[in-house]
């Protein structure tokens, strides 16, 4: 009796770890089943190579992870990093580059001022909001370049794309980076508490004396302010600003943060497990590549991850 | 007799809790049984076993005789089982005949098409055989909480059952609804039915009920016929420890003379007319009324600041409230009514939902542990028992120890005006107690507290001063000795 009692709590204390941190086990077994299967995967240049795609994506997802914690959606975040891209692409024709960057990036911000705003004041589902907006802001980025790409950056510009700290490439630095600010927020400051407490229950919170509207609005301004970052990077590293990139980023931007264990529902989520899911993609987009296997198959394994994702959050939550 | 329904060595566990430790107990047709206990104590969970929703690990139910097994709910209406949840479950857009009907409407003739005539017809004369007055065509939403329950009976009747689990049905029922839920089970009685009645509620029990079964700690205490007990003999059972609830009021303590809120005319739409009203340093004013009478309304929208007009002065000084957060700026503090939905944030643990708005300290490396030791020192003042410390998922409390994480994000907080809504609604005895104890504390200092509740024992036992609310008004105004439940429920009903 006492031994099968014990038997049981092992056993769900298991089931309870798997389903936490499963993500993880199946990332490191990925890397071992490339690293043996893939020429080439295991290199130091492969490593980089692997990280430097995921960091566009993976800066905007940590943005995302903001506005799923609070239980909302941004679809617009794709869209958001072509603007990015083509504002900064024009601006650093005209002006020197930090400017440039900071008026690419404080426009892209506005945006995401706008998608709370609409989401809080107007009491819009952000789900309808957002995907207005994906629309309007592609529509935006194509009219203002014209729809073509925008050619001619100067090394300067280029400089955030290409460059390198030692090995590492800056927008791997950035990558990490951004990750350290956004644990810190979500951990440390005042601001990070409220996150959790809006998306664990709203209510509560602006009882509580939260001011929810506030809240929310910062979360989807983050968002969008780490898009336009990873916009511009984009831009520099291609040496264009294009107005048609990015086209179905969102998925793997939200793929990356449901995977890493942020529930959809809200009020329960990590930045690092969010960056641990975007490696989760990267390594198998990368392997996949490099086993030459057709790239339609990566988009149907990316799908079916994002499902298994969703289907062990709900689990964990029935557990408790 | 013969019993109806009985359990065999019931057993249910939840991962490492044990909910229901082998209890075995007889219920008999045509009786109402009530089954008490303090929260955790596995009644609840009696009934769920009972009604299909959990299943047990060991043990046996019989019914009329046989051994069944109760696969789920939609099996326990087969056999003749109902349950009314504590959160009552229903679509609220959806009609009371389509919520009563669900899967079971009435089609037109042989065609796959509903006849609408006839599903309402039948809901109608259905709930105006049971004299309720409720419209079969309106929307779910739009009833209160007591008229929800009774339409949870009339689909228990409806679908025939003979047994009916109610659970916690008075938990926000105002004293005339309740009236009106006890002749509806005494008639369900005369029609040779087992009602189930699970209730924190002493005074209701020992009043509906004929027979009594106590649980504590997932272990059957004893049955008892209702007419052997009395509150005091009913709570030893429950909590295996008599508590002596101190209903002699202090005397009123010499008060300042300026009031710490004043209230003047507020106007909050038609609920809230005009209400004027003190409350001094030192003392616990209580605010009764029944539903609808624009008390809850009333502490809604001080607390929110969503009023229409009137004036909030806190020490004399005028105060515009626009927010929850802008009335804890003006020095109140306030914990909701309903802790999960306005409390509590049940996926975070103890420590941050004491914290919940700011966390402690300000060098931000180090603010875990500072805020792990003040939350600590808080929730001890409560009496908080966590298993698992400061660091527990509070959604994986009982009740009563959530009411105390309120209390105890209301501690932290510190205003100068406590405003407490249904501090200890559905919480046990024993957390009940200490939840008072604290709130006397609280008011020996220089705070002052506004407590607004359903339980007009709870007003009557706590309170220096009561209001009573009526029609959007305060009707009546009891000070000291002249506070006694009497009076308090005259001025409640008087129009």
């Amino acid at each position: 009796m006492e031994a099968e009692k014990q038997g049981r709590g092992t056993l769900t204390w298991a089931l309870r770890f798997f389903l936490s941190y499963g993500f993880v086990i199946v990332l490191v077994l990925l890397t071992i089943a490339m690293a043996l299967t893939a020429p080439g995967f295991i290199t130091g240049r492969n490593i980089m190579n692997l990280l430097r795609q995921i960091s566009i994506t993976g800066i905007a997802a940590l943005g995302a992870t903001f506005v799923i914690l609070i239980g909302e959606i941004d679809l617009s975040v794709a869209s958001t990093i072509a603007l990015g891209g083509v504002i900064f692409a024009s601006l650093q024709f005209v002006m020197p580059v930090f400017f440039a960057m900071l008026l690419a990036l404080g426009f892209c911000t506005f945006i995401g001022v706008l998608n709370g705003l609409i989401t809080t004041k107007a009491k819009v589902a952000s789900f309808a909001v957002t995907l207005g907006m994906m629309g309007f802001v592609r529509g935006l980025a194509l009219l203002y370049a014209n729809g073509r790409p925008i050619y001619g950056f100067s090394d300067a510009a280029r400089w955030i794309g290409r460059a390198e700290v030692g090995p590492i490439p800056i927008p791997i630095v950035l990558l990490f980076l951004t990750l350290l600010a956004t644990y810190y927020v979500l951990r440390f400051t005042r601001y990070g508490r409220q996150v959790y407490a809006v998306g664990g229950n709203e209510s509560a919170a602006f009882l509580g004396g939260i001011n929810v509207h506030r809240v929310k609005i910062i979360a989807f301004s983050l968002a969008s302010f780490l898009a336009g970052l990873g916009g511009i990077i984009m831009s520099a590293r291609l040496g264009s600003g294009e107005p048609i990139a990015a086209q179905g980023y969102e998925f793997d931007v939200i793929a990356s943060v449901v995977i890493g264990g942020t529930s959809l529902r809200g009020g329960i989520g990590t930045v690092q497990g969010t960056l641990l899911g975007a490696l989760l993609m990267g390594v198998i987009v990368n392997g996949l590549n490099l086993q030459g296997v057709n790239p339609y198959w990566q988009q149907i394994v990316k799908g079916l991850i994002i499902v298994g994702a969703v289907i062990i959050d709900r689990q964990k939550r029935r557990l408790g | 007799m013969d019993a109806i329904l009985s359990l065999q060595r019931i057993t249910k566990r939840f991962a490492a809790t044990t909910a229901l430790d082998s209890v075995s107990v007889a219920f008999e047709p045509g009786t109402v049984h009530g089954l008490c206990g303090e929260n955790g104590a596995g009644k609840s969970t009696l009934g769920k076993v009972v009604t299909g929703v959990h299943q047990p690990d060991e043990g046996t139910i019989t019914l009329r005789g046989e051994e069944v097994v109760v696969a789920s709910p939609r099996r326990a209406l087969e056999l003749g089982v109902s349950m009314t949840h504590q959160e009552t479950l229903f679509v609220p857009e959806l009609t009371v005949t389509e919520n009563v009907l669900m899967t079971t409407l009435p089609l037109r003739g042989r065609l796959p098409m509903i006849s609408w005539k006839k599903a309402y017809e039948t809901v109608q004369a259905l709930l105006d055989e049971l004299s309720m007055k409720i419209d079969a065509r309106a929307r779910m939403r739009t009833l209160s909480v007591a008229q929800t329950v009774m339409v949870s009976i009339a689909r228990a009747v409806y679908y025939n059952s003979d047994v009916i689990v109610l659970d916690e049905p008075t938990a926000s029922f105002s004293f005339n609804e309740v009236d009106l839920l006890f002749s509806l089970i005494k008639e369900l009685r005369e029609r040779g039915a087992l009602i189930i009645f699970i209730s924190h509620r002493l005074k209701e029990v020992l009043s509906v009920t004929d027979k009594v079964s106590v649980l504590r700690d997932g272990q059957l205490v004893g049955t008892a016929e209702t007419s052997t007990l009395d509150e005091d003999q009913l709570t030893l059972m429950m909590c295996g420890r008599e508590l002596a609830e101190r209903v002699d009021r202090d005397e009123r303590r010499a008060r300042a003379d300026e009031p710490l809120l004043s209230v003047r005319n507020l106007s909050a739409g038609d609920h809230v007319r005009g209400v004027s009203f003190d409350l001094y340093a030192g003392e616990i004013l209580g605010v009764a009324g029944l539903l609808g009478s624009g008390k809850d309304e009333l502490i809604h929208s001080l607390i929110t600041g969503d009023y229409d007009d009137g004036e909030v002065y806190v020490r004399g000084e005028k105060k515009v409230i626009r927010s929850p957060r802008g009335s804890q700026r003006v020095g109140m503090g306030y914990v909701p009514a309903d802790r999960h939905l306005d409390g509590l944030v049940g996926v975070l643990s103890v420590r941050e939902n004491v914290y919940l708005r700011a966390p402690v300290g300000w060098a931000a490396f180090t603010r875990h542990v500072l805020e792990r030791k003040s939350a600590r020192a808080v929730t001890d003042r409560t009496h908080l028992v966590a298993p698992k410390g400061v660091e527990q998922a509070v959604a994986t409390l009982s009740g009563g120890n959530q009411q105390k994480v309120l209390m105890s994000r209301i501690l932290a907080l510190d205003p100068e005006i406590f405003v407490l809504h249904e501090p200890t609604r559905g919480i046990d005895v024993g957390a009940k107690a200490e939840i008072h104890n604290l709130m006397r504390e609280v008011a020996s200092t220089d705070k002052g507290i506004l407590m607004c509740s359903s339980e007009t024992e709870e007003v009557i036992a706590l309170s220096d001063r009561v209001l009573v609310m009526n029609d959007g008004r305060i009707a009546a105004e009891f000070v000291g000795e002249e506070i006694n439940e009497d009076a308090v429920v005259r001025a409640s009903l008087s129009r």
